[in-house]
């Protein structure tokens, strides 16, 4: 399996696991994430989606973190260390490398939001 | 038709200086950005397709007998003989990232100097600058550069700090030669200042992820709010960056058989165009310059 193959499949196994109740809130972030991250950089727009996945109570940064470990042998990587990492990773090569994988791991839920969850560009989470 | 001894074809260095962000797309994408901009397979650098600049210029020359002569005549009448200019695609030479100190640096890097020194070998013009070196976290700045914050030897770029290296000669000669070959007094001088010379990943990775991306939606007609899914993505190079290629002209074909330098003269030495999509947002307004002397 090639490295974007990982990511597709650890994308779709999380995805296709979520309760239905779940699918519009977790959606929606998942389709601006990527979106953010080119537009306000990689700490920012974590930081961000995680205050609002953990408001909507929707697991998209464990789910993130997860898929960014497998692409990059780093199985045990969680919300937590991503986020730290994001934040402190002071070398500016490592953390537009970190911004990359994070970035094709975004873009996959991203197209798994449209996709399996069935949300649509430009929609909003009610209330 | 009197088939004439040809003269030696002509190789001349071009630059692409986008006055506003510039859409050479391909048309759709299937990562995070709906319609992203072209770029090189084996590197990942955007760049301009020689057919685009092409066809920009083919536009833009009055006369129709030049027009013939230069890029070969209208399609109904194509077979009769071959235009006298080919373009080589745009390449990426200089590209703007956003600075915490004098608002905006003009990166590059050694591998993108090297293929612009290869290809002022083919055009004969006047040899560069040696390509530095720089080590990763490293910038290369000039000795008037603004992008230093004040009192240290630190460079903020977008989201990256890097430290400024000690040895300001190698930029200061590449912000010499850059300027000259961009021909113009106000960019020379943006280049003293903001020319920053990163290591290739480093340079790579702004160039993948600090382009500019703008959503963009439609709205319908009757109710003047977004259609249903009406919103994407579209991905420009920034204002400000600079590509290269090369023009290569020979003897034209037409039976005027215009020699290599008057058919790149019909180009002229600067003119602004149109270049890529979404002309109708204002993208793609550009200074092409011919270095037609080929000297300095």
């Amino acid at each position: 399996m090639n490295r974007d193959q990982q990511r597709a499949q650890s994308a779709y196994r999380q995805v296709s696991a979520l309760p239905n109740d779940k699918h519009k809130k977790y959606g929606v972030l998942a389709l601006n994430l990527p979106f953010l991250i080119r537009s306000s950089g990689l700490a920012q727009a974590l930081a961000f989606t995680d205050q609002k996945a953990r408001a909507y109570d929707v697991p998209l940064l464990d789910h993130l973190a997860a898929t960014v470990g497998e692409a990059t042998g780093r199985p045990s990587l969680r919300r937590e260390q991503l986020l730290a990492e994001s934040r402190t990773d002071s070398d500016p090569a490592s953390y537009l490398m970190l911004t990359r994988e994070a970035l094709l791991a975004a873009t996959w839920f991203k197209r798994l939001a449209s996709s399996i969850l069935k949300v649509e560009p430009g929609e909003e989470v009610e209330g | 038709m009197t088939i004439l001894p040809p003269t030696a074809p002509l190789t001349r260095l071009y630059t692409l200086h986008a006055l506003t962000p510039l859409h050479a797309g391909t048309g759709q994408g299937v990562g995070d950005i709906d319609l992203p901009v072209t770029r090189e397979r084996a590197t990942g650098l955007p760049f301009v397709p020689g057919s685009s600049v092409r066809g920009v210029l083919r536009d833009a020359l009055g006369g129709r007998e030049d027009q013939a002569a230069v890029f070969g005549p209208d399609p109904r009448h194509a077979s009769e003989f071959a235009g006298a200019l080919s373009v080589t695609d745009a390449r990426l030479l200089l590209f703007p990232v956003r600075s915490v100190a004098g608002t905006w640096a003009w990166a590059t890097s050694p591998a993108l100097l090297a293929r612009l020194r290869r290809d002022a070998a083919v055009s004969g013009t006047a040899p560069l600058p040696a390509v530095p070196t720089v080590t990763s976290g490293q910038a290369l700045l000039t000795g008037d550069s603004v992008l230093k914050l004040p009192k240290t030897a630190a460079v903020l770029l977008d989201d990256w700090q890097l430290t400024a290296a000690d040895d300001v000669r190698a930029a200061d000669a590449w912000a010499a030669a850059l300027g000259t070959l961009l021909g113009d007094e106000d960019a020379a001088t943006s280049l003293r200042q903001r020319l920053c010379v990163l290591d290739d990943t480093q340079l790579s990775l702004a160039a993948e992820l600090a382009t500019e991306v703008n959503a963009r939606i439609r709205l319908n007609e009757q109710t003047k709010t977004v259609d249903r899914g009406a919103l994407w993505y579209e991905e420009s190079l920034p204002a400000e960056t600079v590509l290269f290629g090369l023009m290569r002209a020979e003897t034209s074909r037409d039976g005027r058989a215009l020699p290599p330098a008057e058919v790149l003269g019909r180009i002229g030495t600067h003119r602004y165009a149109q270049f890529g999509g979404k002309a109708g947002t204002g993208r793609g307004l550009c200074s092409l310059r011919l270095d037609l002397d080929g000297a300095r």
